[in-house]
């Protein structure tokens, strides 16, 4: 990434620019995908690692935030494997909520906040991957079946089991939240 | 063919919903923690050592600075520029209430002038200046987004456009310096020399300089 002198070359001075766009993203896609608060700057820094290692194999022709959205993915899950015994919540940093119709409605957006993560969180994690890409993010099916580097099918056959467990999860708050 | 998905039952969809609201998470302590981080993985922003994923040749003495502050420059980006920018980037006409500025850290640019003293306070001030550099935010994006996109000629129209629309915006060292870059990277090295060394003249404590230089050396 440098030339013959040692300066920057094109591709170094295009991975500044990327990391510099995508990072609010890649951060709350890492929140989104189940990471917990004290590992998430670990697991971004991680992805962006990544990504700069396997910078060379993008595809200029392609925009870079769904590639950079499947190397998210692939250092998620192996966060996620590798720490699945210590579970902690991605939730402790929800966004700040503001509402024209006062705390409240407020103080409500944040709980559904919270409610919409975790329950996201218990959802089984291929399922999740796909499930968080197509309906938060809102990357295509076939974009997500290219970036996860599985059949079509098998992609849609994830979110319509994904979207399943997270109406079965959501019900039991229905409920509640009716009372 | 697509296979059809079933709706969302009401309470899923609202939940969903309000988890779509959330924007790009801005962390920019976290943001800065991290490049600094990947510092050494960036061949560009070290001298050269054993032990680095890339190898890198030695470089001059001055370059981790220049690095380290092309690295916060990048960082930083559109959002400091805003911030750590006086006032009086925003128009000559409108008498600006210097207690409403943002909180400025410290001056990066003493080559500007200070504001004008303040005769009265004018309140419209606030909702005219945002939605400007709304704007001009937004289009410079564009240009970056096309930079990354390696669109060197649609980022040079984006960057056309911006002076044109904003020629005394506030965002216009941001332009200068991304200008500079379209043009390097867009094989028009003649011109980025040039307007790389007006943009060193103008700004000489740029937080973008070195981005600036690492295309253009003096």
């Amino acid at each position: 990434m440098t030339d013959s002198r040692g300066r920057p070359n094109t591709q170094s001075v295009l991975f500044h620019e990327a990391y510099n766009v995508e990072f609010p993203f890649v951060w709350r896609l890492v929140r989104r995908l189940g990471v917990g608060d004290s590992a998430r700057e670990d697991v971004v820094h991680d992805v962006f690692t990544a990504a700069l290692r396997s910078w060379a194999t993008l595809d200029p022709s392609k925009p870079v935030r769904p590639w950079l959205y499947g190397v998210t993915y692939r250092v998620v899950l192996d966060h996620l494997r590798k720490h699945s015994t210590r579970h902690e919540h991605a939730t402790g940093d929800v966004p700040e909520v503001e509402s024209e119709h006062g705390p409240s409605e407020a103080f409500e957006r944040t709980q559904g906040l919270t409610l919409a993560q975790q329950i996201i969180e218990r959802l089984e994690v291929e399922r999740r991957g796909v499930f968080v890409m197509h309906e938060l993010e809102g990357l295509s099916m076939p974009e997500i079946a290219e970036t996860f580097g599985i059949p079509l099918n098998t992609a849609y056959s994830r979110l319509r089991l994904a979207r399943r467990d997270f109406e079965l999860a959501a019900r039991p708050f229905r409920q509640e939240r009716a009372q | 063919m697509t296979p059809e998905l079933e709706p969302l039952e009401p309470f899923a969809s609202r939940l969903l919903d309000e988890e779509r609201q959330v924007g790009p998470i801005v962390d920019v302590e976290a943001r800065s923690r991290v490049l600094q981080r990947l510092e050494p993985l960036v061949p560009l922003s070290a001298p050269g050592g054993s032990g680095r994923a890339f190898s890198l040749p030695p470089v001059a003495h001055s370059m981790p600075f220049g690095v380290a502050m092309l690295i916060t420059g990048g960082l930083l980006g559109a959002g400091a520029t805003i911030l750590l920018r006086p006032p009086t980037v925003v128009t000559v006409e409108v008498p600006v209430v210097v207690h409403e500025a943002p909180p400025v850290v410290q001056d990066p640019e003493p080559a500007l002038a200070q504001p004008e003293p303040v005769k009265q306070p004018v309140a419209p001030l606030k909702v005219t200046r945002a939605p400007t550099i709304a704007a001009e935010q937004a289009l410079l994006e564009t240009v970056r987004s096309a930079l990354l996109s390696r669109r060197f000629d649609e980022a040079l129209i984006g960057l056309e456009r911006y002076q044109r629309e904003f020629p005394t915006g506030a965002m216009t060292e941001e332009h200068d310096a991304l200008e500079v870059q379209a043009l390097s990277l867009g094989s028009h090295p003649d011109h980025a020399r040039v307007r790389a060394e007006r943009f060193r003249q103008r700004y000489p404590t740029s937080i973008f300089l070195p981005a600036v230089n690492a295309v253009s050396p003096p």
